[in-house]
């Protein structure tokens, strides 16, 4: 409700009375209170409990942190693959792109050759608020997607009516699982549409070439400096870009944190982004969770499918 | 347990509670005064969500500072204050206040909420219910179409033949209705 209070009484008080009565009326009317409550004390306790992210300070120490946008975790990436790769690097060749000062350019070429580097990631995906269960989509929240190399991924979704959905590409075909059977297999990429394009804000995640055209063109780096996560920890490389304006799709904010030595990104977050099919604003946000290695047949169907050993969302960790 | 309960960080019983535990059960019963707050202070949505979690964060770090004799739910709404001015600073958006006191109002005034009968934040508020079936109809109809219905203020323009503009005072002067219904029930304390 963008449009709400455009402008505001002269009197403070009455302005103040305004916005008051108007937080009371949407919390009055908001059916999924309850549950938006619960999500946002699951996940900042979920925060809380992460190991050297918060640590309650005794008396007077500071918790400077600076204010600021979202909180969770970071991102990753995969080049070649289509739409949930291109996601990640979407995201890191943006800054590339846009912001001109050769430090921020020089570190943004750290960041990039950092996903492309030989290795394995793990990363989850937070999309707030989330697709009501009763909608019975494959959503994106609390999916995971593992990258391998630059050539390689597998996300792995909740399906609603039980299970997971898998879809990967092993840089050799892409392939689908829903209901424990493989439902497609294809040369190349693009095997069960991905579902990505179904979920993802408009076109900005499905082509990855005029995606970065765009954006280079498109959006603005309003900060770039060293910051903590706003869980806290130690300082990161951090991006932040905003769309320039409302006739752009895509996300009205795109922020990166990674790690100062490695260029690893740790977290990007895609907000206010705009699903296909609703008119709520989203954040996604892609967090580094693990880069252990993964089993060498990770990403093709066979660990997947049912009965399969493997069939596990991903090994234990 | 009142919203505004300060409660205790060391527990009474026999059995030590520990404190992360403890703090998410405050944290929960004063979630939803919180997020109104910082609905009052902000219109986005996601900056919503995001300030509340680094007010929780905020506040876990500081808490060796917390107040005891004063009610939790007031010291969170002050560290959610600073949060809403940092995010217009960092996001160098205009804010759409005129005045940072307009927040230490709203803030008095969810006060007065919580000290209101009720264990929970809808319980306290329930008397806006009554006040919103009290108003004219020229008031009430786009109250509920725009927050119970979810309507845009363009759509009710176009429904009602009049402008988005006319629908937005319209809105306006209906809250502040309602404001003056929570004082005349004091709910509110009563402005001069």
């Amino acid at each position: 409700m963008a449009d709400d209070i455009d402008s505001n009484p002269p009197d403070i008080q009455q302005q103040a009375d305004d916005r008051f009565v108007h937080a009371l009326l949407l919390h009055m009317h908001d059916e999924r209170a309850l549950q938006y409550r619960e999500q946002r004390v699951e996940r900042a306790m979920l925060a809380l409990r992460e190991p050297g992210i918060a640590t309650p300070r005794g008396d007077n120490g500071s918790a400077a942190r600076p204010a600021g946008r979202s909180l969770q975790i970071p991102a990753w990436a995969r080049r070649t693959a289509w739409a949930a790769a291109a996601m990640v690097l979407v995201a890191a060749c943006i800054f590339a792109m846009t912001y001109s000062p050769a430090p921020a350019l020089a570190s943004l070429s750290d960041i990039l050759g950092a996903l492309n580097r030989p290795g394995d990631r793990a990363y989850r995906i937070t999309v707030q608020p989330p697709d009501p269960p009763s909608q019975g989509k494959v959503g994106l929240d609390r999916a995971t997607l593992d990258l391998r190399d630059g050539s390689q991924y597998l996300l792995i979704r909740l399906d609603p009516k039980g299970g997971f959905q898998f879809d990967g590409y092993d840089g050799r075909q892409s392939w689908r699982i829903s209901g424990g059977q493989v439902a497609e297999t294809k040369e190349g990429l693009g095997a069960g549409g991905l579902g990505l394009t179904e979920t993802m804000p408009d076109t900005l995640f499905s082509d990855l070439e005029p995606t970065l055209k765009q954006i280079g063109t498109d959006y603005t780096i309003e900060r770039f400096d060293l910051a903590p996560l706003p869980a806290g920890g130690p300082p990161l490389r951090h991006v932040l870009a905003s769309r320039k304006s409302r006739d752009v799709k895509g996300p009205v904010v795109i922020e990166i944190w990674a790690d100062t030595k490695t260029g690893m990104p740790r977290r990007i977050v895609f907000d206010q982004a705009k699903f296909q099919g609703s008119t709520l604003p989203r954040r996604l946000t892609f967090d580094l969770v693990s880069e252990d290695v993964m089993p060498a047949d990770w990403f093709t169907p066979a660990p997947h499918t049912a009965g399969k050993i493997g069939a596990s969302p991903r090994p234990a960790r | 347990m009142d919203d505004e309960d300060a409660g205790s960080l060391t527990g009474q019983s026999s059995r030590p509670i520990e404190p992360l535990a403890l703090f998410e059960v405050l944290v929960r019963e004063n979630a939803d005064s919180l997020t109104a707050f910082l609905r009052a202070g902000v219109e986005d949505q996601a900056a919503v969500d995001d300030l509340f979690q680094e007010t929780m964060l905020i506040a876990w770090r500081k808490i060796g500072e917390y107040d005891r004799v004063r009610p939790f739910g007031a010291w969170l709404r002050g560290i959610a204050r600073n949060l809403i001015l940092a995010h217009y600073r960092k996001s160098a958006r205009e804010i759409p206040f005129s005045s940072d006191q307009v927040l230490d109002y709203i803030d008095g005034r969810m006060a007065q909420i919580g000290r209101k009968s009720g264990d929970t934040f809808d319980e306290k508020i329930t008397a806006l219910r009554d006040c919103i079936e009290r108003l004219e109809p020229m008031y009430r109809e786009p109250i509920e179409l725009h927050y119970g219905q979810q309507k845009t203020t363009e759509w009710i323009a176009q429904q009602s033949a009049t402008t988005r503009d006319a629908i937005q005072k319209r809105l306006q002067r209906a809250r502040l209705q309602l404001a003056q219904c929570l004082q005349r029930k004091a709910v509110l304390a009563r402005t001069g």
